[in-house]
């Protein structure tokens, strides 16, 4: 009986291997022809912003000022091209109605943009828009929001961060912030104070006086406080400012220097470096106990420390190899290992919100290089160059760099002129950002 | 013993299982659902006025048979009466040529043309198709200027035509109603009466002429009623039987000209094509995962009629996949026509574009 029940159970087994075999054969022959396509082309998408109508259809000022806000925003990516407004053959009158896509396709736009801006009766300002595909005549995504008069600009931002992440996948970075050092003066009597603007340059204004010199301002995770480095009675030391009340707050007191701050993640977390009897290590600070950790014990510079996205892991550089290198560590000190082997010297490792690279400094042939490398050290592309550029800084989508460039001084102390640029991880689109004076180190802040 | 073949039974239908789930995913997507397909035994009979006008889309009268087939079931009996009605005017016109059917041919188009809009589903291929359902009323009018091809098509629905042509004479009885060939016959019995009363006379030839007469009215009768009724059954059998051909082939034609494969020349012409269309969002770059999949169905004249992104749930759950799939799916509609040959049997065609970023990371 039991011979009987094996035959039968293989039996079995094979009809069913065979059945499916042929369910698999038969799904192969129906099976549509597969067409692989390997080449596009990279360039900026054509995109039409209509400017925001009022309830009666009309443009109203604020319209305007929105779709123009929102128009600069996406043609300052370098991923979009906004189509002049006065090519539009029918403007929408509302986002409530389907755009006649016929007189779209002609200018070639792959997106519409429709939205309206009214203010309501408590002097709010309400928006709605609509995001139009318009190859396949379909709406994105479309959203509606409120703000006062004042909040206009922050309004548009966002919208423009919508366009933008449904069109490039990435999170959009229009509504953010950039801190930076104004510098002011000549060159022995240089004046640097904190400022803070928005990223397209608007709603600029200063947050120290200038009395004290300041450098290597950084955001906190959580926006509205910024690390920097104080030279308060010629005495230089971390310092916390709250953006919201406007006050500065020496962070603890520390024999020797303190610099190089950066925030953890979370922003419950700082690093930076502490040089002490001669000797330059990192230092972690619990932000919430005061409590100080070392991570580096070495007889070299250890500096210019950045986290991982996820925490886990520290990128720093040090000397310690003989020359300026990139490292990586655990954020407990552990597992250091050297990533950067290339030509000159690397310094100011940043590590990006995505985690996939790191930019950096570097130093060769008497230039300076802004570039980027796997977080393995593999991979290197330079995407800036000049006499002095440094200080790279993330937007939050880890898709753009911001970095500052300085000329040289003329014999007679003229030039030398700094100012913020900004560059693609491409290394296209390289802009400069308009500031009212000189400008260095800049950080950028999180979406707000 | 006993537990180890209930094991390896165990194994084996798990690895089915798995085999059925993982190696199958079409199983877990909605194909596109299979058009009518076209009659062929229909197009060969026509393929003398194709070569000589050059003209392809004779193919798409054939996809106007299902929606013929739907109305055979209730016509049948009268239809084939009161297309025959019609139907000997031209045949005694042309004598000679009564080969084609002209009225079954000029009716199809027209189903034709409604078959086609069901196809489009996506809006912005919406005004494409009407593109194409232009074009494709030409072939109803060229057929209509030329006279030529009228006959060819009667053909099909005018069987009786084939068997009558060669005799004349039983065609005109035809015409004749039965009531008036019976007067007649009954006028020359009496006729003949008459005749065989006044010449009684003449008493034995009389008596025979009678007897020939009554005997060649009944054998032409008989004939007649024969004739009728061999060619209603030989009329209705080929009604029946090209009707059921249609039928049948339609529902057991084999797909292959939808999946139609097409060489690797085209696809080189595709990549060049698509290559003006497809701008990959800049996150694409250096993430390899983010290939797209896109089933695209195409007309007869390869124009993008369908262009869905395969992979709908990822679309929903990564922003970095929607970008990219919504980018290739607005690559293929803005691409059409797609420099693919013509299907020459008028079939709409389906196949799967792969979009893959990696030129983005060299």
């Amino acid at each position: 009986m039991s011979a009987l029940k094996e035959r039968f159970s293989i039996l079995s087994s094979l009809m069913a291997l065979a059945a499916v075999t042929f369910v698999f054969a038969a799904e192969l022959a129906l099976a549509q022809q597969r067409i692989r396509i390997t080449e596009g082309q990279v360039a900026p998408t054509p995109i039409a912003v209509a400017e925001f109508t009022n309830l009666g259809g009309e443009i109203s000022d604020a319209g305007r000022e929105i779709a123009e806000i929102i128009s600069n925003d996406l043609l300052s990516s370098g991923l979009f091209d906004p189509i002049d407004s006065a090519a539009f053959i029918a403007p929408p009158k509302s986002p409530a109605i389907r755009p006649n896509f016929a007189n779209w396709a002609p200018l070639g736009a792959k997106g519409l943009l429709v939205g309206s801006a009214e203010i309501d009766a408590d002097g709010k300002l309400q928006v709605e828009f609509v995001l139009w595909d318009v190859i396949t005549q379909r709406d994105i995504t479309s959203g509606s929001g409120n703000a006062s008069p004042d909040g206009l600009r922050q309004l548009a931002h966002k919208i423009a961060d919508f366009v933008y992440e449904e069109f490039t996948g990435d999170a959009g970075y229009f509504d953010t912030q950039i801190v930076y050092v104004a510098e002011s003066g000549t060159q022995s009597r240089r004046v640097k104070r904190l400022a803070i603007m928005d990223q397209d340059g608007h709603n600029h204004r200063y947050l120290t006086s200038g009395l004290d010199l300041v450098l290597t301002p950084r955001f906190s995770p959580r926006s509205h406080e910024i690390a920097y480095l104080n030279y308060f009675n010629d005495e230089p030391n971390v310092y916390i400012h709250d953006i919201r009340t406007g006050r500065s707050e020496r962070l603890g007191s520390f024999p020797g220097m303190t610099f190089a701050p950066r925030f953890g993640p979370r922003g419950d977390k700082l690093i930076m470096s502490w040089a002490k009897n001669g000797l330059t290590d990192i230092y972690e600070m619990d932000l919430s106990t005061q409590e100080i950790s070392q991570l580096t014990k070495s007889a070299s510079i250890d500096t210019s420390p950045s986290y991982s996205p996820d925490g886990r892991k520290i990128v720093f550089n040090s000397d310690r190899g003989g020359r300026q290198q990139l490292y990586v560590m655990n954020t407990d000190g552990s597992d250091v290992n050297r990533i950067s082997f290339g030509d000159g010297r690397y310094a100011t490792p940043v590590w990006s919100p995505r985690g996939d690279i790191i930019a950096f400094t570097k130093m060769t042939g008497g230039r300076f290089y802004i570039g980027v490398m796997n977080v393995d050290g593999s991979g290197e592309r330079l995407l800036a160059e000049g006499f002095l550029v440094e200080a790279p800084t993330w937007a939050p989508n880890g898709r753009v760099l911001m970095y500052f460039k300085q000329e040289p001084f003329e014999n007679d102390g003229t030039g030398g002129e700094t100012a913020l640029y900004r560059v693609d991880i491409t290394g296209f689109n390289e802009r400069r950002v308009i500031t009212p004076s000189d400008a260095s180190d800049p950080a950028w802040s999180p979406v707000r | 013993m006993t537990g180890r073949p209930i094991f390896i039974s165990v194994i084996m239908h798990c690895f089915a299982a798995v085999l059925v789930f993982v190696g199958l995913p079409s199983l877990k997507r909605d194909l596109p659902k299979d058009m009518p397909l076209v009659v062929m035994e229909i197009v060969q009979t026509v393929p003398k006025t194709n070569l000589i006008q050059g003209y392809k889309p004779n193919t798409a009268k054939e996809e106007k048979e299902p929606t013929i087939r739907k109305k055979q079931p209730a016509f049948p009996p009268k239809p084939p009466a009161t297309k025959s009605a019609p139907a000997p005017k031209p045949v005694p016109k042309t004598k000679v040529e009564p080969v084609p059917d002209p009225k079954p041919e000029p009716k199809e188009p027209s189903p034709a043309a409604e078959v086609i809009p069901e196809k489009p589903t996506v809006k912005p291929k919406l005004s494409k198709v009407e593109a194409v359902q232009a074009p494709e009323a030409k072939p109803h009018v060229l057929p209509k200027s030329l006279p030529k091809q009228k006959p060819k098509r009667q053909k099909l629905k005018m069987p009786k035509t084939k068997p009558t042509p060669p005799k004349a004479a039983p065609k005109k009885p035809r015409t004749t109603k039965p009531t008036q060939t019976i007067n007649a016959q009954a006028n020359l019995a009496a006729r003949v009466n008459k005749l065989v009363k006044d010449e009684q006379k003449r008493k034995q030839a009389a008596t025979g002429v009678l007897q020939n007469l009554a005997k060649v009215k009944n054998q032409a009768e008989e004939a007649k009623k024969r004739r009728k009724e061999q060619e209603r059954k030989k009329a209705s059998d080929e009604l029946t039987k090209t009707l059921s051909a249609a039928a049948g082939n339609a529902q057991k034609a084999p797909q292959p000209p939808r999946n139609m494969k097409i060489g690797v020349d085209v696809i080189d012409r595709l990549r060049m094509h698509l290559r003006d269309f497809w701008t990959p969002p800049p996150g694409a770059a250096g993430n390899d995962s983010l290939i797209v999949d896109i089933i695209v169905v195409i007309d007869s004249e390869s124009n993008v009629l369908k262009a869905d992104i395969e992979d709908r749930l990822r679309m929903s759950l990564d922003k970095y996949f929607k970008a990219s799939a919504l980018a290739a799916q607005r690559a293929m509609v803005d691409s059409s026509p797609l420099p693919i040959p013509h299907n020459p049997n008028g079939q709409q065609r389906e196949f799967i574009f792969e979009f893959d970023p990696a030129f983005m990371s060299r």
